[in-house]
This record gives C-alpha cells, structure tokens and sequence, in this order.
C-alpha cells in the first residue's frame, strides 16, 4: 500500500513554462495525492500546459514536477513514470480505421502493458467507459462523445496510478456525464486522477479538490467546500461553486502578480 | 494498481498483435493491393519476357520494381506522416514504449504487405511457368528473395521521409526522385547498378554468383535499418541510443554491402552452364535449343524440318537448326533460331507481320550477306542483296507476299515456274554470294526471276 502512496502524485516545484515570449506556468508549486483533482481556470490560464508537463509530453523551463514518484527529466525517468501514466489531451487524435478494441489494445502495447494481460486489460478499459457494444465498430463510425470515451479508455486501459483528464467530457451527453463522474470517482480511489474542464459543476460533484489557475499562476487550492466558501453574493454564476470560481478568478486579477 | 506493472514484461505478444493491427489497419493493406494489382497487370503486358522460363519471371519482377519501388515508397510516406495528420503526437508521446518501437511495427506490417503483394505477383507468374518450364536451375530463387530487403529499405524511407517532412505531397516527390533514381543507372552499365534495385540480371543463358545477391541485401538490410534509425530520431517518444546505434550498425552494413559491389565492376554475370546445354528434338534433321528452351521443340521442330527438308542437297544451305546459346560462336549451315519468345501457355509466340516468326527470321537470317552490309543503303544496287534474299526467303517458305520487298512475290512466282533443279541450283548460288558482296551475280539472279534492278 505504501507502493501505492508513493506513486499515486504529482508534484511541481517552482514550474515555469514558456514558449518563446509568453510564459504560460508562472512558478506553479503543486502536491496531489491520490483522489480526484478538479483543474479550473479560463481559457489560456496554463491548464493544458500544465497537463503536457505532467503527462511528459512537454519539458518545464524552469522547476521540476514530479509525476508517479518520478522526476521525468531524463529518459530514463520518464519512461518510468510513463508507464504509470493515462493522459487524454484536450486535441485526441486517433486511427479512424482502427476499431475500438484495436485502438485501446494498441495503447496498452504502447504503455508496456505485458501481453498476457492486455486482453483483458483491454475488455476492462472498454467495459468501463461502456462502449462494451461497440468494441469491434471502427473509430470513423463513432460519434464525438463516443470517441472521447475511447480516449478514456485508452488512458486507463494500463490502470494508472496518476490520470490526466484534459477536458475529459467534451462531446459526453449529460447521462454520459453522470458515468464519467462516476468513473472518475471510482479511479480516484487509488489514483490520482487531475481533470481539467470548464464545467465547474462537473468539479463540485466529482472532485475532493480543486486547483484554480489564472494567467499561469496557482490562484486557489482547496476542496469544493472552500471555494464555495469563497463566493461573494454578488458575483456571476448559476450555482454557488459557480459564484466562488468567478470570485477567486476576479479577486486574482485584482491582486498585484 | 501498479500489480500489474510488477510482472514481468513480454513482448513477443504485443509486438505481434500491434504488427497484425497495422496490418489491417494501416496503409498496408492499400500497399498490398497496389503491389500486387501492378504488379499483375505489368506481368501481362510483356509475357514473352518471362513465360515459360523461371529465372526470366525472377528478372522480370525485379525489372518491375522500377514503378513497383515508387509505389511502395510513397504509401510509406503518406503512412509515416500519419501520427502529424492525426494529431496524436501529444498522446503517443505519453505513452512509455520508444517511439521507434511503434515505427517497427509500421515498417513490418507495411514491408510485409509489400512482400506478400509480390508474392502474389509471382504466383500469377508462377501459373504460366510451373507446368512448361524446362529448366529450374540457376538459383534464380535468389532474385526474388533479393527482392524482400530492396523493399524493406523503401518502405523504411517512406516511413522516415513522412515522419520528418511535414508536407502532404511529400510521398509524390519521393516516388518522382525513386523512380529517375532508379533509371538512371540502368543507361551507363556502371558498378553503380548493383546498388539499384533494378540491377541488370541479364538472360535465360546466364546467373549470378551468390555473392552477389549477399552483397546486395546487406546493402539494403544496411539501408533499412539506416533509413529506420533516421526514423525513429522523429517518433515519439523519443529515443536517441536505440536509433544512433542503428545509424552505426546500419551505415556499417551498408558500406560492407556496397563497396564490394562498387569494386567489382558491372560484370558479374557467369554463363548459366546448365540452361544452355543443348536439348534436341528425336529425328533428323537435326533440331536443338537451349535446355532453359527446351519446351520450345515441339512447336519448333516442325517448321524447322520443313524448312530444312527443303533445303536439303542445296549447296552452303543449312542442314541443322539450333538456339540460342548466347556465344558469340556462330555454327557453321546452321538455322540459328533466334528471339525465341514464349506465348502464355507454353508455345511460340508467332509475329504478326514477317518479323517475330524464329524459324522464318532464321531462314532470312542465313541468307543474308554480311558482306553486303551498309551497301544496302548506298546506291547503286542499294536494294539489290535484300530482293535477292527475299526471293530466296520466299521460295524456302513458299511464301507469296512479302510485305517488305514488294517484287520478291513476282520472283518467287517466276522461280517456281523453273525445273526443281534449276530451283536448287539459284538458292545454292544465292548461298554461294553470302560471303562476297557480289552485285554482278546478285543482279543477273534477279535477272533470271524476270526482276531488273535499274
């Protein structure tokens, strides 16, 4: 169980990222453990940033991160931490010609699942993101929703102990919506599991906690509770969690950087 | 959640099951159908190049690769784009597998799919060659064995190419630069041709040794893993020491393979001993072709007898007929039966027009003067030679048209009106000018067959 404590977070410790001029991650210090992990913040705050560097797609700048008890930053390395690793970016691509079951099959092999296992590894991924009955229908003939649950599925198909979900529930109906809240409810007992969506609501239901980004900066940690908790009476939004997310966000933009 | 990753690693499953999915799933079953559709169609564009005989059908295959190798280099380049036009770099470069383990599952499935296109090629060839065929030696098994790395190392530029270049048409640019590459050796007979797909494997009469064929696939097996090497720099993730060494392993291969070849010049073909041992048809007159030709005899034998019954007794005509056996020797009264080309089902293919038949070509041929040669063009008496061999040419195949000597049939006619014996005896002084440029005597026998040249 220890094994699993270890390995199950991530971390950053002064993350700077930059691109050319713009900095994107401005010296983000973050420490997540198992459970699921809500990734808030407006468009261009660094939230995609922040999942490439944790998923190793993307090397800081400056600072570390450490993902499954890895620091990722030789090959080595990171090829270790992959391994315990599920990552759906924000842009899936797939092979249209692919079938379902083919397509997660071949991301097991590609995350080192061993083969003997990977049929069932496979059966499980699929069974889960319920597409169970089209396992054997080509991507091309799926609808997006469907599509983006085979992108969950391949990312937990190695049952990963770290899972980056980057707007994991474009395209999902709101009955799918309740599954994959579900889902991630139930991956999050052992991982740690950090979704990054604007559906605020999708975080106060599904998430132990949240982390708010704003211009690459880490504005707000903390549970649902505590954002809510942070809502001013008068700021916009439908809901209360709603009304605490437009609160931190307007209080950092007043706040000198 | 990590038990799973505790066990032991096995690759050999993976590996296979994502090769057999590329393999349904990526551009190799495209490839497969193109290989072996144009592969097919090339086939029976030239049959009489390769029917009936095993090492023509491996030599023609091999000339197919001058569009089979474009073909194939540009489905890999559009397929080693593929993870660019799907947008799955970010998630391939999560996962932990070197990227270049994936490239070779590609490369497989892909190279494979080219192999079994060909296959297919050849056994299509292999239908009209098994049940005629009368020579199987030579090793020409090699040839098309030697075919497999040649396509490898294509495929492994197409993958590599698509995976650097980020340009759509890319694939039609490398099909463009293969297919001038691989022509232009073929037109200076330099060493330079056995690097080239397309190499020179000569004819029936001939083989190469071994070594040749070693030297070659090492030169492309280096090539492919060079070319997979270069590859797998641009995959992801990305992998440094697996690919430099494969750059080393590979240029080492490559120059093993190369410089040989380079060194040892163009010629390396060694006459094929065996295909050219003389197999001759029961009976008299005397009727023999190569062994490589020997299903040949029995459309052959027949007209050749009837040619050489008529000209029996006849003085300097021929008594015997004989193939090809690719010497420079010229046997002596001999019907020398030439361009012997193969029909689909095991026979003669016969010309449409007066050229293409051997036997009448070998009949023409040993009436000819050469002697005479460039006096047919110079006046006077330009034409004078080629009358008095069409005439000749007619009466031994009682011919009466000759779409080529308009005045020939008037001296076939008036040839035949004369005694059988006054017949013979103007064919033996026809055979009497063949190794001098007569014009005197030429005219007076036009003359006697009521033809005047001016």
């Amino acid at each position: 169980m220890t094994l699993i404590d270890t390995h199950a977070a991530v971390g950053a410790d002064r993350l700077v990222v930059r691109y050319r001029k713009r900095t994107a991650l401005a010296g983000i210090d973050l420490d997540l453990g198992p459970g699921v992990h809500g990734l808030l913040g407006p468009n261009g705050a660094g939230k995609s940033t922040l999942m490439r560097v944790l998923a190793t797609v993307t090397s800081p700048t400056e600072g570390s991160v450490q993902v499954a008890g890895v620091n990722p930053a030789s090959p080595g390395r990171a090829r270790d931490a992959r391994r315990r690793l599920g990552y759906l970016p924000q842009a899936f691509g797939f092979y249209p010609r692919f079938t379902v079951r083919e397509f997660v099959e071949y991301f097991a092999w590609l995350k080192e699942v061993p083969g003997p296992q990977i049929p069932l590894a496979v059966q499980r991924a699929i069974d889960r993101v319920d597409l169970g009955a089209r396992a054997d229908e080509q991507l091309r003939r799926l609808s997006g929703g469907m599509v983006r649950r085979v992108g969950i599925a391949q990312a937990i198909v190695n049952d990963p102990d770290v899972l980056l979900l980057d707007e994991p529930t474009a395209g999902l109906d709101p009955e799918q919506r309740l599954d994959f809240r579900a889902l991630v409810r139930e991956l999050g007992v052992d991982a740690c599991v950090l979704v990054s969506t604007h559906l605020v609501e999708d975080v106060a239901v599904a998430c132990h906690d949240v982390v708010l980004l704003q211009d690459g900066r880490l504005v707000f940690t903390g549970t649902p509770d505590e954002l809510v908790a942070r809502a001013d009476t008068d700021a916009p939004g439908d809901t209360d969690v709603e009304r605490g997310y437009t609160s931190v966000l307007r209080a950092a933009r007043r706040s000198p950087r | 959640m990590t038990a799973v990753l505790d066990r032991p690693v096995t690759r050999i499953p993976g590996q296979m099951r994502a090769v057999a999915t590329e393999g349904r799933r990526s551009a190799a079953p495209v490839l497969f159908l193109a290989v072996a559709v144009t592969g097919v169609i090339l086939l029976f564009v030239h049959p009489d190049q390769w029917a009936s005989r095993w090492a023509a059908l491996a030599a023609f295959l091999r000339t197919e690769l001058i569009l089979l190798v474009p073909l194939c280099a540009a489905v890999a380049t559009w397929q080693g784009g593929r993870e660019r036009r799907r947008a799955l770099d970010d998630v391939l470069h999560s996962t932990s597998r070197p990227g270049w383990h994936p490239l070779l599952a590609t490369w497989a499935a892909l190279t494979v799919a080219a192999s079994v296109g060909l296959f297919v090629t050849f056994a299509v060839g292999s239908v009209f060659v098994l049940p005629y065929a009368t020579y199987a030696g030579g090793g020409w098994w090699w040839l098309v064995v030697g075919e497999l790395p040649a396509l490898g190392s294509v495929v492994a530029l197409g993958l590599a190419v698509g995976r650097w270049v980020p340009f759509r048409a890319v694939g039609l640019v490398v099909a463009v630069v293969l297919y001038v590459g691989q022509a232009l050796p073929l037109y200076n007979n330099g060493p330079a041709l056995w690097l080239d797909p397309v190499a020179d494997f000569g004819s029936s009469g001939y083989r190469l040794p071994a070594s040749t064929y070693g030297l070659q696939s090492l030169w492309f097996g280096g090539l492919t893993v060079v070319l997979l090497g270069l590859g797998a720099l641009a995959s992801v993730p990305v992998a440094v020491r697996a690919p430099t060494a494969a750059l080393v392993l590979g240029v080492v291969m490559a120059v093993a393979g190369a410089a040989p070849l380079l060194a040892g010049g163009y010629e390396r073909h060694v006459p094929d001993a065996v295909a050219r041992r003389p197999v001759c048809a029961a009976g008299a007159p005397r009727v023999c072709v190569a062994a490589v030709d020997a299903y040949l005899l029995d459309d052959l034998t027949p007209p050749a007898r009837r040619v050489l019954r008529r000209l029996l007794g006849i003085s300097g005509a021929p008594v015997r007929a004989v193939g090809d056996d690719w010497t420079t020797r010229k046997p002596s009264r001999a019907l020398l039966l030439n361009n012997l080309r193969p029909n689909l089902s095991g026979g003669l293919l016969h010309g449409t027009q007066q050229w293409g038949d051997p036997v009448a070509d070998a009949v023409r041929q040993s009436l000819s003067a050469p002697a005479c040669f460039g006096r047919e063009t110079q006046p006077p008496g330009w034409a004078t030679r080629w009358d008095v061999e069409s005439v000749a040419t007619g009466w031994v195949l009682r011919r009466t048209h000759d779409p080529f000597s308009p005045l020939a049939p008037q001296g076939v006619r008036a040839l035949a009106e004369m005694t059988p014996a006054a017949q013979r005896a103007w064919i033996a002084r026809v055979y009497a000018t063949r190794d001098r440029c007569d014009l005197a005597t030429e005219t007076a026998l036009l003359a006697e067959v009521g033809i005047l040249t001016p």
